[in-house]
């Protein structure tokens, strides 16, 4: 089963990291958007750095969501034109096939979300203040909270593409991220909205947990305990959602 | 032994919103001789790819059950000795020839030592050596059905199940790949695919199943299938006393280079007159059986059927 999982995720990362120019692209707004605030820092009076530091950081964010959105052009399209046919007619089974993609897209994510960052590093280098106040370290947790939060976007993709097409799946899953983002806030407001944003917390990602750009970029100390539990409730969520997809893509008929 | 057999099995679709179902496939009772070439017949939407697709377990039976190979449909020990190719070749586009070959090489367990002669043993059985390198996406329909034949038989399959693999290849194509089929039968092994192209199914195969609206309305041998129930009994010698016997016995009877020939359109009719003939110490030289086409009998079955369960 692990052989077929990692003969999947290979041909899931090749096959998503056909389009270069899109990596290209995306390193290169990056790259742009954190120069520009370089070069132009006082626009930013005082906050220079933080605000230079907390947009670095939203990009590496940014660009593991948008890679992790890429699951939504493979298995709704290889559904649909029955690729998958193809494939399951081999003795693959059916949790190969996902554990694979998410193995997979999660590689890239990971390879995308490093070219960004080194692409910051760059700028960070150029403008010689990285690694001011132990912000590598703030980077590197702010990071991989960033690359937790894309894996579960992954799972929660997996599910929606049993269901949809492209188009509706990136949609949906867009919106979970945002939704996911805001819920936390929501449920701790005393607003009405409060106890279904404390339902729909439950049942979408927390993704407000793994968004600690702020605090990277302010310097503020993580705790290795909220690393941690952060980590264990993304990895736990992203288990559970591939679990539920499997489910129902074993009743699925191709 | 069957390598392929169904009992009662039947798939049934429910419609978006209604309680009506559509019933795809109608309880049937495929039985597939090991080591034989099985057409599997039927117009569109009959229902073929519906049980192939139930047969690799790629869709479930909504009730009944199945055996390939001696084991339960879908089972995954079963598809390291089944061979697939899709009613049109579905394959990742972006690949190469050998990239594509190579993936399907891993799913199918292939040693990675063996590999590489396996995909260019199957690249020169299917004429497409050479081109290995050349994307998926820069093929013509034939050359990817050629394609599709190799990855089909990389594990040496004990059965292989084509879905209209004769579609789209050009005359030269659908000859080598009926030499494929048939040497593939030569070796024992089982061939059952899906074909409208009647003529080149006649050709080939040695039992044929044909399916209407969903219902297995015939299976068994070809020749039981197109044989028309017309034998020519030949004999040498004919005594003018037994004309009139023999008259009332047969169907027709004629003179021909010297010969008679009585025609019986029966089996029975048929034993009848051997019997006759034996009684009296004459002895036919000959017994031949008329075949038919098979697509006037196919189209022939079908209206039978529909007529029979009212269908326009």
């Amino acid at each position: 089963m692990l052989n077929d999982a990692m003969n999947i995720a290979l041909d899931a990362y090749k096959s998503a990291n056909r389009r270069k120019g899109v990596v290209y692209f995306l390193l290169m707004i990056a790259v742009l958007q954190v120069a520009v605030f370089a070069k132009y820092e006082d626009i930013s009076l005082n906050i220079a750095d933080k605000m230079l530091r907390d947009v670095g950081l939203a990009m590496i964010a940014i660009v593991g969501a948008l890679t992790a959105l890429t699951t939504a052009f493979q298995i709704p399209a290889e559904l649909r034109d029955k690729t998958a046919m193809t494939l399951f007619s081999k003795p693959l089974g059916r949790e190969a096939y996902l554990v694979g993609k998410l193995l997979g897209i999660g590689l890239l994510v990971l390879r995308n979300m490093a070219v960004v960052t080194l692409g910051i590093v760059v700028v960070f280098i150029l403008k010689q203040d990285i690694f001011v106040d132990d912000f590598g370290s703030s980077m590197f947790q702010s990071f991989w909270l960033s690359f937790i939060a894309s894996i579960d976007l992954i799972a929660i993709t997996l599910i929606l593409c049993l269901f949809f097409s492209e188009g509706i799946v990136v949609i949906s899953s867009v919106c979970v991220f945002i939704v996911g983002n805001a819920t936390y806030m929501y449920a701790n407001s005393d607003t009405g909205l409060a106890k279904i944003a404390s339902f729909v917390m439950y049942v979408l990602p927390n993704f407000f947990l793994f968004d600690i750009k702020g605090e990277a970029a302010a310097n503020l100390s993580i705790s290795s305990s909220y690393l941690m539990y952060s980590t264990a409730y993304g990895l736990a969520y992203a288990v559970m959602a591939a679990t539920l997809a499997l489910i129902v893509f074993k009743q699925r008929d191709l | 032994m069957n390598a392929i057999e169904t009992r009662e099995l039947a798939k049934e679709y429910s419609k978006f919103l209604s309680f009506k179902k559509f019933v795809a496939v109608d309880k049937i009772n495929l039985q597939v001789p090991s080591g034989s070439i099985y057409g599997f017949l039927g117009l569109n939407g009959a229902g073929k790819t519906t049980s192939i697709k139930m047969l690799l377990g790629l869709s479930y039976p909504s009730s009944g059950s199945g055996s390939v190979l001696g084991h339960p449909m879908g089972d995954i020990r079963t598809k390291e000795k089944v061979g697939f190719l899709p009613e049109e070749a579905y394959f990742q586009r972006h690949l190469s020839a050998y990239d594509f070959l190579n993936f399907c090489a891993k799913t199918l367990h292939i040693e990675r030592a063996v590999r590489k002669d396996k995909i260019f043993e199957m690249l020169e059985l299917v004429k497409m050596k050479g081109k290995e390198s050349m994307k998926l996406s820069e093929f013509s329909k034939g050359m990817l059905q050629r394609i599709g034949v190799a990855q089909a038989l990389l594990n040496n399959p004990d059965l292989a199940i084509f879905d209209e693999p004769l579609t789209g290849l050009d005359p030269l194509g659908r000859a080598e790949l009926k030499d494929i089929m048939q040497d593939l039968q030569s070796k024992g092994k089982t061939v059952f695919f899906s074909s409208h192209i009647l003529s080149d199914v006649q050709a080939i195969c040695d039992h044929v199943g044909i399916m209407n609206h969903g219902k297995l309305i015939y299976q068994g041998g070809i020749d039981d299938l197109v044989k028309v129930s017309n034998y020519s009994i030949k004999v040498e010698a004919l005594p003018a006393s037994h004309l009139d016997a023999i008259e009332k016995i047969a169907e027709g009877m004629s003179k021909s280079a010297g010969e008679w020939v009585l025609d019986a359109k029966t089996e029975k009719q048929k034993e009848k007159i051997c019997e006759y003939l034996q009684k009296n110490d004459l002895k036919e030289s000959n017994i031949e059986v008329s075949y038919s086409e098979l697509e006037p009998v196919f189209i022939e079955k079908i209206k039978l059927d529909n007529e029979s369960r009212g269908i326009t």
